[in-house]
């Protein structure tokens, strides 16, 4: 799965644990989600797109 | 006295019995933790002090790291622990076990296989694999527990 997270936390002005304090996880998990190591869960998927205000396919793509 | 409500007041009437009672939690869990900080705090004093009256330093010092390490954690709120780290251990818990797994099997296969040749070192380690064999066991057992509790509940 690709995602934009690097993209919307630039376009917000905000570093890695900044984003990890607000959806409340470590900033290695961010870190790894926004190199493709790891696939968020839909919980934190949701969170992400409610704190960038964008529906998760608008971050997340999933390719098959 | 002014007939205008506050904003608060507003929000908490325009609340439903749910949402209010989803605000209550966590208030409700801060002055849980106030009372267990300071629960903490007594007891730690209090373990430090025993341990030095007694000049037993191992007490001492295992009470003040216990105690530190908690109220670090407790006073600056760092996030140890999400789903990623909660993955790690499950997929690390799942390898550690496997591998602590078939060494067992494949020791107790061993020394089953092993015992009509009477080797002295045989002898020796055979009760120690056979310990680990019953604490295998009651691990597993453990592990189809709470697979069935949490079944259930999942």
């Amino acid at each position: 799965m690709k995602n934009k997270l690097k993209v919307f936390r630039a376009m917000h002005d905000l570093t890695q644990a900044d984003l990890a304090q607000k959806v409340k996880v470590t900033r290695q998990t961010i870190n790894a989600i926004e190199t493709g190591r790891y696939d968020p869960s839909l919980e934190l998927a949701f969170k992400l797109a409610n704190l960038f205000e964008v529906k998760i396919e608008e971050i997340f793509l999933y390719n098959e | 006295m002014s007939e205008e409500k506050s904003s608060e007041e507003v929000n908490a009437a325009e609340k439903t019995p749910e949402e209010n009672s989803a605000a209550e939690g966590p208030a409700k869990l801060k002055e849980f933790a106030k009372i267990w900080k300071t629960f903490i705090f007594i007891m730690m004093f209090f373990s430090i002090a025993l341990g030095i009256l007694q000049i037993n330093l191992v007490a001492g010092a295992t009470a003040l790291f216990v105690g530190g390490f908690l109220l670090i954690f407790w006073f600056f709120y760092v996030v140890v622990k999400d789903e990623r780290i909660q993955r790690i251990c499950e997929k690390a818990f799942t390898s550690a076990f496997m591998v602590f797994a078939v060494f067992i099997g494949i020791a107790c296969l061993a020394m089953v296989l092993m015992v009509p040749l009477q080797l002295s070192i045989i002898t020796q380690i055979s009760p120690l694999i056979f310990q680990l064999a019953y604490a295998l066991f009651i691990i597993i057992a453990l592990f189809v527990i709470f697979y069935l509790f949490y079944q259930r509940r999942m």
